[in-house]
This record gives C-alpha cells, sequence and structure tokens, in this order.
C-alpha cells in the first residue's frame, strides 16, 4: 500500500497515534489538498484526524521534535486557500472532534470540540430556545474550530456580531506542545485572557491548534419578519441598502444577489425569487415585537425610495426557510450555469456599496470576465464570483487580475482586503496595500510571541518576503476551479 | 447502456463539482469515518484520478468507493447539481477489472441475473430456514452472518405466478400498469406485491404482472458491471407490455435505477413511477379506515407510524411528501417525526454484505432514532431497507426485551391497503 519507506515523521506519529488517525499514502493525502477555493493546491506530507486534545498534543510534540510544518483544517470550506500546505509538513483536520461537550441553556453557553458543525451546534441550543448568531452560508458544513480561526460571519452578524464577540472561551496548542486555556476555559481566568482570545479568534492558524472553545448563545428572537424587494439596476439595490441603514433601523441581516445569482439558485432552491430582476435585496427584521413592529414601516419606505419593481414579504416560516435556502447556497449553485469561478471576497463602508456595484461591473467587464455578486450588504461585505466557461491559462489569469482590481477598489472607497474569507495565502501579498510596514511588522512580532519558528500554517497571512510570492510552492488547480 | 454516461457527460459531471463541501455533513459513511476519502467530495476527487490516471495505487480509491453507500444523500445537499451517483458508477465500473467485488457479493449478483438461479436460491433459503439454517448462520461473524440475519422469509412459489399475468381493475377503470415483480421481491415480499395491485385494482388500474423473478439490474449498475445491469435491462424490456401507462414499481432501488436506465429500455424512464408516487398522484379512489387494531392500539389513541425514507426514493428519485401524505391520509394515524429521516440505515443493495461494519454502525444509529421516536410501527418503502430496520430492531428488542418493545416494519402500501381493505393483522 505504501509505495516507499515511510519518513521519520510518519513513522513517529503512527507510534504516537491511533492507527486510523495518520493518512500518509499520496492518494489519501490528495484528498486534502485544498479548501473551497481551489485555484491553488498543495498536499501535506502527512495528515492527521485526531479524536482528543491529547492526540493534538501529541501531534504537535511529534511535529516540534521534527521541526515539521504544521497546517491546521476543518471541514475545509473556507475561500482563501487558508489549509494549504506548501511546505507540507503536517495537516490536521479536526473532522473528528465533532462532540459538543456541553451545553447549558440556563448559563447560555456551549463547551465544543472544534470539528462541531455550525449548524448543529445551533440546532442543539434551539431545543432551548436559543442559537448561535454567527451563521457562514457554509453552515450546514463548517466547523467551529473554523470559524475562530477566520473569525467567521454570517448575515446575521449585521446586527449580533461576528465569531469573536461571540466566544467566551479558547483552549488553544501551541506549536511547541503546551495548552493554553484563556477565559472561560481557564481554571481562573485573567482580564487580560479577552483580549489573547480577540488575538486567536481570525488568526487562520497561525497562532495554534484550537481544541476546545465555549460560546455564548443567544435567545432566539420573538418575532422575525422577512422581506424581499427587487430593483431594475444593481447600483438600485445598493443605494436601498444604504437607505435603509441611514433610516436607523438596523436589521438582523440584510443580503443582496445580482440576477445570475439569482438564476442560478432558482433551478435549485425554488425560493421564488424573480429572476428579471437586477438585484434582489433580502431583509430580516428580527427582536421583539414591539420593535419589529416600529421598524417595519420605516424599513420599507427606505426600500421604496429606491423604486422598486417589488417588495414581498415572506408569509410563511416555509417560505422564509426558502429565501435563505436559496441565499446560502447561492455560490454553490453556480457551478450549474458555469465550469467553474473564483469567489472573491472585500469590504466596503456601507454607504458607498452603490459604487462598489458600479465599479465590479466594471473591472469585469474591462477584464472580459463574467461575474455573479452577492453581498453581505448591511456589513458592506461583497463577494463578486469571476465565472469561467473555459478553463484556459489566460481566462484564469484575467479572472485573478479582476479579483485584485475589486480589492483595490475596496480599499479606495474607503473598505478592506477580506471581510470574512481571510487573507490564506490567496492574498498575503496584497497585505502591503492595506497595512503599513511597521503595522505588519508589529503583527510579525506578536506571531513570534506564539511561534517563534513560525511552523504554524507557513505562508499564509504575511506576505512572502521575495516578490511572486501568493501561492508561490503551490500547483495549478487539476480539473475545476 | 445502463445509465453510466458517456466519457464527455462523465468529464461534465466530475466539473459540476465545485468543491464547496456543501455534501460532507449530509454522507453517512463521512459521519461515521470523519475522513474526507469516504466523503462524497473526497470520493469526486479519487474517481478524477482514477480517471485521470494520476493515483499511485488504485487500491486506495477502491477502498474508499467500495465504503460508499451509493445512497445519493449528498445528491440532495449539492447545490450544484453533481450527479454523484454516476461519478461512483464510472469510477467503479473503471475498478471492476482490476477490483472485482468480493465472492460472496459476486454470487448474489450472479444469482439476481438469472431468474432461474433467483427462483432456486430463494427456494434453498426457504428450505434453509425451515430447518433452521438460518438461525445458526445468523450466529456467523463477517460477511455469511451479516447476510443470514438480513435474509428474508420466503416463499416456494413467486407471487406473479400465484396471480399473474392479469388483475382487472375492480372500480371504474381509469388505465392499465404493469407491476414489477423484481427478483427477492417475488418470493420474500408477496404481501407487499399483493398490497401494491390491490391498491391499483382499487384506484381504477388495471395491473399486468409479468412472469418473475426479474432483476432491473440496479445492484448490477450499482458495482459498476455495466454488462450485467444490460442484460438485465433487455430482459425486462422483452418481458413489459407494450400497451400500459407506467411500469409500477414497490421497490425504491429498482424504480430509481429504471427511471435513469435508457439503452433498450429507451422508451421507459417516463414510464417508470414508484407505487407511492403513482398512488399520490391519481388518488386513493377508497375510503381509508383506522388500522389501530392491527397494532393492538385503543382509540381515540393515534397509531404512531414513522416513516423512514428509503435512500433511493427521496434521494434517488426526489419523492419525500408522497410517502407522508398517503399515511396521513389513515384516519387515526400520527405520522411522528424521525430524526435523520432520510439517512440511510446501511442497506444499501449488497452494502450491509460487503461492508458488514459501517452497515451495522448506521444500522445502530438509525434504530437509535427510531426508539426515541418509539412508534407503533416503522413504514419504510424499499424491501432493503425493510430486512435491515427489521433485522436492527428484531435484534435490539432480542438483547433486552424487558426493556426494548418489539416494533414492526410494514411497506406503506402494507398499511394503506390494510386501511382501504379494512384487513386486520399483517
Amino acid at each position: 500500500m505504501h509505495p516507499r519507506p515511510e519518513s521519520d515523521l510518519v513513522r513517529s506519529l503512527r507510534a504516537a497515534l491511533p492507527l486510523d488517525a495518520v493518512l500518509a499514502h499520496p492518494d489519501e493525502r490528495r484528498v486534502y489538498d485544498c479548501d473551497g477555493q481551489t485555484l491553488h493546491r498543495s498536499a501535506a506530507d502527512v495528515v492527521v484526524l485526531p479524536r482528543t486534545a491529547e492526540e493534538v498534543i501529541a501531534t504537535m510534540t511529534v511535529a516540534s521534535a521534527a521541526g515539521a510544518p504544521v497546517v491546521p483544517r476543518g471541514a475545509g470550506t473556507g475561500l482563501s486557500g487558508g489549509t494549504l500546505a506548501p511546505r507540507g509538513g503536517v495537516m490536521i483536520v479536526t473532522s473528528r472532534m465533532d462532540r459538543i461537550l456541553s451545553l447549558d441553556p440556563r448559563a447560555r453557553r456551549a463547551v465544543v470540540q472544534p470539528g462541531v458543525i455550525n449548524a448543529r451546534l445551533s440546532d442543539a441550543a434551539r431545543r432551548h430556545g436559543l442559537r448561535y448568531a454567527p451563521d457562514p452560508s457554509s453552515q450546514t458544513a463548517c466547523t467551529i474550530g473554523g470559524n475562530v480561526a477566520e473569525n467567521s460571519g454570517g448575515p446575521h452578524t449585521l446586527r449580533l456580531g461576528t465569531t469573536t464577540n461571540h466566544v467566551t472561551g479558547l483552549a488553544v496548542v501551541t506549536s511547541d506542545a503546551s495548552m493554553i486555556r484563556l477565559g472561560e476555559c481557564a481554571a481562573t481566568p485573567t482580564e487580560h485572557d479577552d483580549a489573547l482570545m480577540g488575538l486567536v479568534t481570525g488568526s487562520e492558524g497561525l497562532f495554534g491548534v484550537v481544541t476546545e472553545i465555549v460560546v455564548r448563545l443567544v435567545p432566539a428572537p420573538e418575532a422575525v419578519r422577512t422581506f424581499l424587494a427587487s430593483y431594475a439596476s444593481v447600483p438600485a439595490a445598493g443605494r436601498a441598502v444604504s437607505a435603509v441603514l441611514a433610516s436607523g433601523t438596523l436589521p438582523a441581516a440584510m443580503e443582496l444577489m445580482d440576477q445570475a445569482c439569482v438564476r442560478a439558485v432558482e433551478d435549485f432552491a425554488h425560493a421564488g425569487f424573480p429572476s428579471n430582476a437586477a438585484a434582489v435585496v433580502l431583509i430580516e427584521l428580527e427582536g421583539a415585537t414591539e420593535e419589529v413592529n416600529a421598524d417595519e414601516p420605516v424599513m420599507l419606505r427606505a426600500l421604496r425610495g429606491q423604486s422598486p419593481i417589488d417588495v414581498r414579504a415572506a408569509t410563511s416560516d416555509e417560505e422564509r426557510g426558502r429565501m435563505w435556502k436559496g441565499r446560502k447556497q447561492a455560490a454553490g449553485a453556480l457551478g450549474r450555469i458555469c465550469r467553474g469561478f473564483y469567489t472573491h471576497d472585500g469590504c466596503v463602508p456601507p454607504s458607498r456599496l452603490a459604487e462598489a456595484l458600479e465599479g465590479i461591473g466594471e473591472v469585469a467587464a474591462r477584464n472580459g470576465v463574467r461575474v455573479a455578486t452577492l453581498a453581505h450588504a448591511g456589513d458592506g461585505n461583497i463577494h463578486p464570483l469571476f465565472l469561467f466557461d473555459t478553463l484556459d491559462d489566460n481566462e484564469l489569469r484575467r479572472g485573478a487580475k479582476a479579483g485584485r482590481e475589486v480589492l483595490e477598489l475596496c480599499l479606495a472607497l474607503g473598505g478592506s482586503l477580506t471581510g470574512e474569507h481571510g487573507v490564506g495565502g490567496e492574498k498575503r501579498d496584497l497585505l502591503p496595500l492595506q497595512y503599513d510596514a511597521p503595522t505588519i511588522s508589529l503583527f510579525r512580532r506578536i506571531r513570534a510571541a506564539f511561534d517563534p519558528a513560525e511552523r504554524m500554517n507557513p505562508e499564509k497571512v504575511f506576505p512572502a518576503a521575495a516578490p511572486g510570492g501568493g501561492f508561490a510552492g503551490t500547483k495549478p488547480a487539476r480539473g475545476w476551479l | 447502456m445502463t445509465h453510466a454516461p458517456p466519457p464527455t457527460d462523465r468529464r461534465s459531471a466530475l466539473d459540476a463539482c465545485v468543491h464547496c463541501g456543501l455534501c460532507l455533513p449530509a454522507c453517512p459513511t463521512y459521519g461515521v469515518s470523519g475522513s474526507e476519502l469516504d466523503s462524497p467530495r473526497g470520493r469526486i476527487d479519487l474517481v478524477r484520478g482514477l480517471l485521470d490516471g494520476s493515483l499511485s495505487d488504485p487500491t486506495v480509491a477502491a477502498a474508499h468507493l467500495d465504503r460508499c453507500l451509493g445512497c445519493r444523500a449528498c445528491e440532495t445537499a449539492c447545490p450544484s447539481g453533481v450527479r454523484y451517483g454516476d461519478i461512483l458508477e464510472a469510477g467503479r465500473a473503471h475498478l471492476l477489472p482490476s477490483h472485482p467485488p468480493g465472492r460472496l457479493t459476486s454470487a448474489v449478483l450472479a444469482t439476481f441475473a438469472s431468474p432461474t438461479a433467483t427462483l432456486w436460491a430463494m427456494r434453498g433459503a426457504a428450505i434453509a430456514r425451515g430447518v433452521g439454517l438460518t438461525r445458526i448462520a445468523s450466529a456467523l461473524p463477517g460477511a455469511i452472518g451479516a447476510a443470514a440475519r438480513v435474509a428474508p422469509r420466503s416463499d416456494w412459489t413467486p407471487w406473479s405466478w400465484t396471480v399473474g399475468p392479469f388483475l382487472p381493475a375492480v372500480a371504474p377503470r381509469r388505465g392499465a400498469v404493469a407491476l414489477l415483480p423484481g427478483c427477492v421481491m417475488d418470493q420474500a415480499f408477496p404481501r407487499v406485491h399483493a398490497a401494491s395491485a390491490a391498491l391499483l385494482q382499487a384506484a381504477g388500474f388495471d395491473v399486468h404482472v409479468p412472469r418473475g423473478p426479474i432483476c432491473c439490474g440496479a445492484l448490477h449498475a450499482h458495482i459498476g458491471d455495466t454488462e450485467a445491469a444490460a442484460t438485465c435491462a433487455t430482459r425486462l424490456g422483452d418481458a413489459f407490455p407494450p400497451a400500459v401507462d407506467a411500469l409500477i414499481v414497490d421497490a425504491a432501488g429498482c424504480g430509481s435505477h429504471l427511471k435513469q436506465a435508457c439503452g433498450p429500455w429507451e422508451a421507459c424512464p417516463g414510464r417508470v413511477a414508484d407505487v407511492l408516487e403513482w398512488l399520490d398522484r391519481h388518488g386513493l379512489r377508497a375510503e381509508p379506515r383506522s388500522i389501530a387494531a392491527a397494532f393492538g392500539v385503543a382509540p381515540p389513541a393515534p397509531v404512531r407510524v414513522v416513516y423512514a425514507d428509503p435512500c433511493h426514493l427521496v434521494h434517488g428519485q426526489g419523492i419525500r411528501d408522497a410517502p407522508r401524505r398517503l399515511l396521513s391520509l389513515i384516519p387515526g394515524v400520527e405520522l411522528v417525526p424521525l430524526r435523520d429521516a432520510d439517512r440511510c440505515c446501511g442497506s444499501a443493495g449488497v452494502y450491509n454484505i460487503a461492508q458488514p461494519d459501517l452497515a451495522a454502525e448506521l444500522l445502530h444509529r438509525k434504530v437509535e432514532c427510531l426508539h426515541e421516536a418509539s412508534p407503533d410501527v416503522v413504514a419504510t418503502a424499499n424491501p432493503g431497507c425493510h430486512l435491515q430496520i427489521a433485522a436492527g430492531l428484531h435484534s435490539a428488542h432480542n438483547a433486552t426485551p424487558q426493556s426494548v418493545k418489539p416494533i414492526p416494519v410494514r411497506h406503506v402500501v402494507e398499511l394503506l391497503a390494510m386501511s382501504i381493505l379494512a384487513r386486520n393483522g399483517a
């Protein structure tokens, strides 16, 4: 089964871990050579599937002794190439650490292993009238550990905040195989723990492997109302979003989809999105019934001010569910209308959304690529998806160039490089566009405090020392994008 | 000849996957192993590697493709419309020459491919059970034990011989259908066929019953044996009476396969219907009555029924609501929700013989969900699921008879027929 004698690293891992926890054959490792961003791939030398924190520590001990790089991975739904292993080494996959260790409805807390699927936690909380607020579009598959690494958001984080606002305790195994317990994971929490948890949340696997997470659960809202407004132009939809925010109401979620997305998703989700509209805005109000009653007319006035084709409310939970299914699976559904696509992620101030959306159209036209756009519009977080019909290098290059131009546009409008997908391997060389040299140098020193040898998730986030880094050391995609 | 698409289509079937990973939690084997090698996304990558020659050792891919149930829950979950079933069969067909299935699996499949062999194998099984051999074999470890534990009770004479070839409508006539006798079903589930035929007759359809046993070839196609599947399709095509509105199938696995089969079957896919789909569409045309007495329930207490979705009905044919709607027509029936109702029980054709350990784990999980719901009867719509779930419930009851009550399993048509024909007992 094994074509070559196994390396010392693999033999040591086999000695330290259960038989089925170590995957070393090239045909086994290859299924872990990319995440949801498939432009580039690179496989680790060995993939480890631990079940417990002790097995993570054992793995880190072996990797540390061997000086091997370590790449953490959850469900592999990430979109910035954050789980590629360009320097090989050990990949730690948390999919088997999938237990909800405890759920206390009175304290509104859950303690979970990192491999617990986001939606499963919400399902478990729902039985107690609670929910876990961050709800990324991949929530049916992505893991809480991955959410911590990326500080994931989601439509409903507009009102309730991203992952970092919901994590109250963390256990992290650092590259020297020691475990740090923070906040509600610690025996005696200190005042510094919140700051440290804030650092670790969103650190994209650079500081260690998270092995236990305490999260805050929030009560399910008393009233929920969902609306769909359709517009004849994308900028009009963007202006409507800005108008709602300016009106003083803060919806729980405000999502925008353009016509290409709507058409792809209708076929799959039958959400009732009008396919003649240039863009639709999905808005959800939630909270106390009184508050929602008061907000609704204000919000509707703002939407109607931009001459919508139609505004309608979901009349049943079922219809609401279909609308959300349509939104959440829109990206995946694009596979129905093109051979491949490249998902981008950037942020602009919500007041400048219309300009950004117009700009995306211009960038696509200038580069000769098709684009479909999704946005967590209330946050100003835009996801242009560049579609490909063929997979030739020329088209890929044009798509990559368009992506970069969109991010430059976001920065020019006062926004940021990434809203929620992270920097990963994909945008590391663009980091200096947003941060000056002293700031990046400070970031490096913080990283060194956790991981002086820089063995954790190498070649991510920080720009390559030599120009032309980016995905250096990775190979191009095999078949699909 | 079967529904494995031509190579160009296969390529585009692979390309439809955008690697988003939303299929992962839907996959029962990924749920057990937690390894992406046992997931749809991982298996698609392995098939890609097989077809483009980039794997270093096909044995690895073969092991993980073998562990796939073929339940196609990933197709329901997939937003991109990836036809995973086609990709799987393409991968298995590619591997078949170098990695033939195990001896027991091959023997079972060879048996079903031949009507005479099926007839005598089922008769042999009837004798084996009669003299207690099945009971002894059930205690054996491995594949033989697994096969014996789910082996159906079977009749000497196929059902189709006893009633065929024609059963007239007993209500104002609305059309004519043929009922597929199948292979195992014809001797092991005469009650299900009889119920299907009676319901169809009562709904105003003449029912043609071709002489069985006739295998549809689904099991052969699933392991990649396209040649045997094609032989089955031809034989079925010859036996199919031409002047009927539809070929009615009361086994979800067979229906799912036949709806996609082409070749000599070109005219058929649009005319194949599951019996529940057909009855839901055309109406029962009879007044259902309570079935409480048959399950020892004293009204006004409801008969608590759970419906366990057969994968090849819900994922393979997209039929989720029809069986539930039909069951709700029965007065006094309370349809109790079942956690993970559309998750595979581990039966999956010959999977429980080929992969006894994984199948046992999946069955264990299914039985756990069923006990949670605690119904008076479990309804399903496919012989494999029927036998597997019954075996799981039976052994759970046997292990602790005081605390775990026995729960019967019935095909949905059996409950409906019981209700409409006001027959008690089953």
